[in-house]
């Protein structure tokens, strides 16, 4: 049980709040502190996502007001990462909670890369130290992909303090003698700069936004949303092939090489990895890749995320009737289209990556189709015929026995018999229709 | 009426219950920025304390019919007797002005106070107990206070019914933290400053269900690092007031006394925790010993409580405890009474009520169930037989047979406050008085006003106008305007008032030269007169025998 809890000030880090605690409570030893606060003497101090968070709340003085989640929403940098990780949000989460602290370190967290020194915003350190007495780490400014102070538009400094250490209760306040304050500041160009505030001020908001207010975005709805954003801009098929050497070029010139440069991102042809955020199953993103890309595609981060496209690998309707027997053979009139949808099927995103659609005519006809239209002819292409339709099961019902047994034997092989071309599988429908005209009209006959 | 009900009340696991947080604003505006002050209880008026703090026994007349084995048990209710003397009420708004400034400066809001945190920090890493001032020099606003007087008189219960009127532990849910207002710790007896902090992180400890002692009590921890750690708590919990009982443990301290004094002196100085400290008459000397904290427990705030008089006072305080009495028959108060009590008690309040529970006791025992004067006597000689030779010591008014008794020796606090003021160098005091004065003074005018007043005076404006026209200027240009222009302007002003002699006063003054007073064969004189007439000024002065001729020093022997 703690008998006080430093309150933290504006987007300070925890990491920089336990160390403030270590200070006051007067110990020496740092497992004391962190026995104290998380009942458990080996516990490592991340910067970005500490753990064993509930216990931490649970110890906290009688009715303080720090709950779990505004703690983690306010002074770790989880939200940058949740944002872009739904499925693994909520293990995060419960990493953090502290059930399995360690695992944290596995998986998706692990491939983030932070800076390497803790950094500061000189304006800040000294604004801190004069209102509030001391200074602190802001979580802004440790986030990757910040290289500005948003509130003073200044070029952040590194510290002299390494971000991975094990001395947080010694480094973990920031004072005038582990932030040097150095006489050559980087000097970008105007237009780099520019690109710093904007990209700083997207991560902000992404911070601070109340993440409730974000509905939560499935892996697949990123990747529709990315994909349906390079078709129109003629980067990506509608097979979902992404033209990578072109968005390269695109990209390279859209942000310049020494904005690029100066956030690490490597844009030459090795780096087989850049794009991996279109990928369906990721395991290893970037956010500041994602919100690059948000901004390449001209969105802003909140517009971005209020997007409701959805995935049409068929297009837009109408489409072709392919019923021989029905007026509109071969008419653009079929509004009825029955697609799967992720959970109906067994393995995830197989909606996308083999999208079934069943397209229904007015005149009962019924067809299945799996995968987009790729050439001109493949609007022809159907895989199954579902249903006949009426106009169908009327002349069959006038055949005697002998047709329509040989009707069934024909009608099957043509339903499973996948063709390589489309054309040929509707001339052997339009054969059949004739077949069973020809024994219709033979039987009256 | 009970403080205790205007409170919601919240059990700290493994320590003791503790009030919630209601915050208000007190009449004081200075002290409604700070929620640690906003959260005590208001300054309560001379009326209002009275009530709260008189503690009366249950007595109903009924129960003076009960059989005697009851009763006697409702005699001991008057252990628990409480009633506020003058000096009481008086020493309560004394505690509360310690207590209310002692926050002041430390405001958890206010940047002083990470600072300092952050400082005495530097003092546990270093163990820098002993010179806190090297580490930790953020102002405060504390002051310590002294109270001396011989045993039960009613020190402790005093201030302990006095402090009863603050939760002793106060939860801020909006700041996670939990303040103790107050802290009573006894001195050691040893006097050491170990065995004091020991005390003190496990008195913590019973409050918060922390494990100060655990881990900073160590035997083998240095004082000097257990003495920071004392500070760190004591500024972290927002430790309102320590009082230090029993004070005269220090006389018997095997080492100087000097250090935990002037631990305490720090305490307030430096860390800004009013110190409150509680001895005997025995402890006076030690008080005096060091001059710094004799100045700060009786100068600034020191009481002196001796015995109770046989006045007016007595007769009251008589009064109201003679209502508790379960004797069959209800004896009132005569002075006889009232007197005889006051021979057999000299006025030692302890003593009184313990006298009163006695005769009771006996007057049932006995049967008569009637109190008389001889009663009070005969019980007096009785119970009170192992503290007769002290008190025959006071009826004497012998002070060499009170000296023996430590406890009870007098205080000449004439002779005392005389050699107060003979340390303290009467320039020392003046200068002391006038930095204060001109503080003040400086404090109501600004940087700028005072910059452009300077100025104009240098121009030989009169002071007076200088101020009037400076103030003209300044104000309506406000505080950030250039102080180049604001002198031009000022000076305009002060040239068309045309106060000013064009011709500069300065000049005329300084023509004047001093005309000496000279003597008779005034040496400066004869200089200045041999360099008239350029003759060597040796000549002059050998012949006056201002000085000798050397040459007659070679030929004494002649």
């Amino acid at each position: 049980m703690l008998s006080f809890f430093p309150t933290p000030y504006p987007d300070e880090i925890l990491y920089s709040v336990f160390a403030r605690y270590h200070a006051r409570s007067g110990n020496i030893k740092p497992d004391e502190t962190l026995q104290e606060l998380f009942n458990s003497r080996n516990i490592i101090v991340r910067p970005d996502l500490p753990y064993n968070l509930s216990y931490l709340i649970k110890n906290l003085p009688l009715l303080s007001q720090h709950t779990l989640e505004s703690l983690i929403q306010k002074h770790t940098l989880y939200p940058m990462y949740a944002v872009f990780m739904p499925d693994s949000k909520s293990a995060i989460l419960g990493y953090m909670k502290g059930e399995l602290g360690t695992y944290i370190y596995r998986g998706i967290a692990s491939s983030v890369y932070l800076p390497k020194y803790f950094r500061f915003c000189p304006k800040c350190l000294f604004e801190n130290l004069h209102t509030f007495g001391e200074a602190y780490w802001h979580r802004l400014h440790q986030t990757p992909g910040v290289l500005v102070c948003t509130i003073h538009d200044v070029v952040l400094n590194d510290s002299i303090v390494p971000i991975w250490n094990n001395q947080w209760y010694q480094v973990g306040i920031a004072s005038l003698e582990n932030c040097p304050i150095s006489n050559v500041t980087k000097n970008y160009s105007e237009s780099t700069k520019e690109l710093l505030r904007l990209i700083a001020s997207d991560i902000e908001w992404l911070m601070t936004c109340d993440f409730k207010s974000l509905p939560s975005k499935e892996l697949d709805w990123f990747h529709i949303q990315y994909i349906v954003l390079l078709i129109k801009r003629n980067l990506a098929t509608l097979d979902r092939q992404v033209y990578e050497q072109g968005l390269r070029q695109k990209f390279l010139s859209f942000y310049g090489s020494e904005f690029l440069e100066a956030l690490g991102i490597n844009v030459s042809n090795n780096n087989i990895n850049l794009f991996n955020i279109f990928r369906l199953h990721l395991e290893v993103f970037d956010p500041v890749m994602h919100l690059l890309m948000i901004r390449f595609l001209r969105h802003s981060p909140s517009t971005f995320f209020a997007r409701k496209s959805k995935y049409k690998p068929f297009g837009k309707g109408p489409w072709l009737c392919l019923n021989p027997a029905c007026e509109h053979y071969l008419h653009s009139v079929v509004t009825k289209l029955v697609m799967l949808l992720s959970n109906d099927l067994d393995s995830t995103y197989s909606y996308i990556k083999n999208p079934i659609g069943t397209f229904e005519c007015d005149c009962g006809f019924q067809y299945s189709k799996i995968g987009v239209n790729l050439t001109k002819v493949d609007k022809f292409r159907f895989e199954r015929i579902v249903t006949f339709g009426q106009l169908w099961e009327q002349k069959y019902l006038e055949l005697n026995v002998v047709d329509r047994l040989n009707f069934q034997q024909a009608a099957y092989n043509l339903s499973f018999n996948y063709s390589k071309s489309p054309m040929t599988m509707l001339r052997k429908l339009e054969a059949l229709w004739k077949s069973l005209n020809d024994s219709v009209e033979k039987d009256a006959g | 009426m009970n403080i205790e009900n205007e409170w919601e009340w919240v059990k700290i696991p493994n320590g003791e219950w503790a009030a919630v947080a209601k915050y208000r604003d007190h009449k004081l505006s200075e002290y409604n920025t700070n929620p640690i002050i906003r959260s005590l209880p208001p300054i309560f008026s001379r009326e209002k304390f009275v009530e709260y703090v008189t503690r009366l026994p249950t007595c109903k007349s009924s129960e003076r019919e009960l059989e005697p084995q009851y009763r006697f048990h409702c005699i001991e209710r008057l252990s628990r007797y409480f009633d506020p003397l003058n000096k009481t009420v008086d020493l309560q708004q004394v505690v509360c002005v310690l207590i209310m400034q002692g926050y002041l400066r430390r405001n958890p809001l206010q940047p002083e106070y990470a600072l300092r945190s952050g400082q005495i920090y530097q003092a546990v890493l270093s163990g820098g107990g002993f010179n806190l001032e090297e580490y930790v020099d953020v102002p405060t606003s504390a002051s310590g206070l002294t109270i001396i007087g011989p045993s039960g008189i009613g020190k402790t219960t005093n201030l302990l019914n006095i402090l009863s009127l603050y939760p002793q532990v106060i939860v801020h849910p909006a700041h996670s933290v939990y303040q103790i207002v107050w802290l009573k710790v006894d001195c050691p007896h040893a006097g050491s400053l170990k065995g004091l902090c020991i005390d003190f992180f496990r008195a913590v400890d019973k409050l918060l269900g922390t494990n100060n002692f655990q881990k900073f009590g160590v035997k083998r921890n240095s004082e000097d690092y257990m003495l920071a750690q004392v500070a760190q708590i004591a500024h972290t919990q927002h430790l309102g007031v320590l009082v230090i009982d029993e004070m005269q443990n220090l006389v018997a301290a095997r080492r100087n006394s000097s250090e935990m004094l002037n631990f305490l002196v720090k305490m307030d100085n430096i860390i800004g925790v009013p110190v409150i400290r509680v001895g005997t008459n025995e402890a006076f000397p030690i008080l005096q010993g060091n001059f710094r904290n004799a100045r700060r427990g009786v100068g600034e705030g020191g009481v002196i409580w001796d015995r109770m008089e046989n006045n007016r006072e007595w007769n009251f305080f008589i009064e109201g405890m003679w209502e508790f009495q379960w004797t069959k028959q209800y004896i009132p108060l005569t002075a006889n009474i009232t007197s005889a009590l006051y021979y057999e008690s000299q006025g030692i309040i302890d003593i009184v009520i313990k006298l009163y529970k006695m005769v009771q006791w006996r007057a049932i025992a006995l049967g008569s169930e009637v109190i008389t004067v001889d009663l009070i006597h005969a019980c007096a000689a009785d119970g009170l037989h192992l503290v007769k030779p002290m008190l025959d010591a006071i009826r004497s008014g012998d002070e060499k047979w009170m000296m023996k008794y430590k406890d009870i020796a007098p205080l000449d606090t004439n002779l005392y406050r005389n050699k107060c003021l003979d340390s303290l160098e009467e320039t020392d005091l003046e200068e002391v008085r006038r930095l204060a004065r001109s503080s003040q003074r400086m404090g109501h005018i600004s940087a700028t006003l005072r910059h452009v007043i300077i100025e104009l005076i240098n121009l030989d404006v009169p002071p007076a106008t200088a101020k009037s026209c400076a103030e003209k200027v300044v104000t309506p240009h406000g505080e950030n305007a250039d102080k180049k222009v604001l002198i031009k302007e000022a000076y305009k002003l002060a040239l068309q008032c045309g106060n000013i002699s064009t011709e500069p006063v300065q000049h005329q003054e300084r023509k004047i030269k001093l005309q000496p007073k000279y003597q008779e064969n005034d040496i400066r004189v004869i200089v200045e007169n041999a360099k008239k007439n350029q003759t060597p000024a040796c000549e002059d002065l050998k012949a006056l025998g201002i000085i000798k001729d050397p040459l007659k020093d070679f030929f004494i022997g002649e």
